[in-house]
């Protein structure tokens, strides 16, 4: 079966293993992402800044395109670009105008029935849970994660038909459906201060070194997080933030997809392991059973 | 400028200020809030950084001070984590408030010749301007782009750690994506100067 897909800038540059382990987990499921031709920027939280009408433009023109209405689903693996297409069909079916005014500007008719949805969302609630389990070759027993979903992959849930936005459970199934030990996470929606890492650096690091303290205090091995932009702002925030001994952190910051591709079988590299900045090395030892 | 700087001295209120800000998209609840201060205790940046402070961000348009806060341009600091918006009793938005507010200052300071000073503005302003040239955004260049205007060599000394481990493990994209459909992408770019330019119509 073949899933519409958008990859969003992210996915497409700087953070392709999330890819990479999402198609070798969905290939176990005989499912393949077929990527939307022609897809454009969502224009994430910038052109919110810049201008409302921008906001809605730029996410609206990509459901206009022929195989978005086709598929009448497209699957998303970063939260930011879910949640801005997800506000951007919201406000258009609260406002016609707005949408006619859509329509009018990229001269196709905007689509909103399309379903946006995020890979977690998909595979923890549309997915029989019994799927994933039955997937399992090695299934994770030595492996401690944390849970981390991070702010608009459920927020706003006006929005989003994600998780309970404050008592989200979707990756704490699918990692204790892989055997892995899910640990109790306080900071699991808290932000990781991406959106500021290219501009107030000192607030970014702040933000994910509590993330990155809360984790390490709990004893965790990794952890799991389900967008690209909180992934590369942890390991950031884990190469420049200290703890109180004046040590840096060295928790690997893995896409969800990568733990459930181990646990399915795959190789580190074909989950792109390496590609990781802070060492995976240790963590795929525990998965193969080598005490570490 | 810190709030407390941008407020010094006589306040001359705007009373058009509340009606501009709840006029325009994301504004329109503005008028509900009760001041219960629900957003600013769940604000991660006021946790850290408390001078924005959500709450007295929003008793500031209530009166009037429009000069002292676009002055601060404090809401730039906002990270868009919708934290405040989801827990709002009286679903007040405040994100999308900022947005309102983002809007207005950037409308107002293109219309003088001007911009915000903010770096959250000048990398939203990048960033656009990639998305305008290839109808994506190029990491690498947004990057290039921010550090030119910036013009903060501390910054990119600092990037260095992780730009540097990103690109050995091949995560840095050395030519930018292109869409096939640019003329959708400048059309949109192009109806958004326009409008703003007239200073009219439905924000």
């Amino acid at each position: 079966m073949k899933l519409a897909y958008y990859p969003g800038c992210s996915v497409h540059g700087s953070s392709r293993e999330y890819e990479m382990s999402a198609r070798k987990v969905l290939s176990r499921f005989g499912m393949e992402l077929e990527e939307i031709e022609d897809w454009n920027c969502c224009g994430a939280v910038e052109a919110a800044g810049v201008d409302h009408e921008l906001s809605v433009a730029l996410p609206a023109r990509n459901l206009t395109l022929p195989k978005v209405t086709e598929a009448g689903r497209i699957i998303m693996l970063c939260s930011a670009c879910q949640a801005v297409h997800n506000k951007a069909r919201s406000e258009m079916l609260a406002d016609p105008s707005l949408k006619g005014r859509m329509d009018g500007l990229i001269g196709r008719k905007v689509n909103t029935d399309v379903e946006i949805r995020h890979l977690i969302h998909y595979l923890a609630s549309d997915m029989d849970r019994n799927e994933i389990r039955k997937q399992v070759k090695k299934p994770l027993t030595h492996v401690k994660v944390v849970p981390y979903y991070g702010c608009v992959v459920n927020r706003p849930s006006r929005f989003i038909n994600g998780d309970d936005p404050d008592n989200p459970t979707s990756l704490e199934n699918i990692l204790s459906d892989i055997g892995a030990q899910v640990l109790s996470f306080s900071h699991r929606n808290r932000c990781c201060g991406g959106t500021a890492m290219l501009t107030e650096e000192d607030v970014a690091i702040t933000l994910g070194g509590k993330i990155l303290a809360e984790a390490r205090e709990a004893g965790a091995h990794c952890i799991a997080t389900v967008c690209p932009l909180c992934q590369v702002a942890l390991e950031n925030a884990s190469l420049k933030a200290r703890d109180a001994s004046g040590s840096s952190y060295d928790l690997p910051i893995v896409y969800f997809t990568q733990l459930m591709g181990l646990a399915f079988g795959f190789g580190p590299g074909e989950l792109g392991l390496g590609r990781n900045v802070v060492s995976t090395r240790v963590l795929v030892e525990k998965v193969a059973g080598v005490p570490a | 400028m810190a709030v407390a700087e941008a407020v010094k001295g006589t306040v001359t209120p705007d009373a058009r200020f509340f009606n501009e800000v709840a006029s325009r998209a994301g504004g329109e609840n503005l008028g509900r809030c009760y001041a219960c201060g629900t957003c600013t205790v769940s604000c991660p940046i006021f946790e850290i950084k408390p001078e924005y402070n959500p709450r007295r961000i929003i008793r500031m348009i209530v009166l009037g001070m429009k000069k002292e806060l676009m002055r601060s341009e404090i809401f730039w600091s906002c990270v868009n984590c919708y934290t405040c918006f989801e827990r709002c009793p009286q679903d007040v938005r405040f994100t999308t408030v900022v947005h309102a507010l983002k809007n207005i200052a950037v409308r107002e300071g293109r219309a003088r010749g001007t911009a915000p000073r903010s770096p959250a503005y000048v990398m939203a302003d990048c960033f656009m301007e990639s998305v305008r040239l290839h109808g994506r955004m190029w990491e690498s260049e947004l990057m290039v782009r921010l550090w030119l205007k910036l013009r903060d060599p501390a910054r990119v000394l600092s990037f260095v750690k992780l730009g540097l481990r990103m690109f050995l493990k091949g995560r840095v994209e050395m030519v930018p994506s292109r869409v096939k459909g640019m003329e959708d992408i400048t059309r949109i770019f192009r109806a958004v100067a326009a409008r703003a330019a007239a200073g009219g119509g439905k924000p």
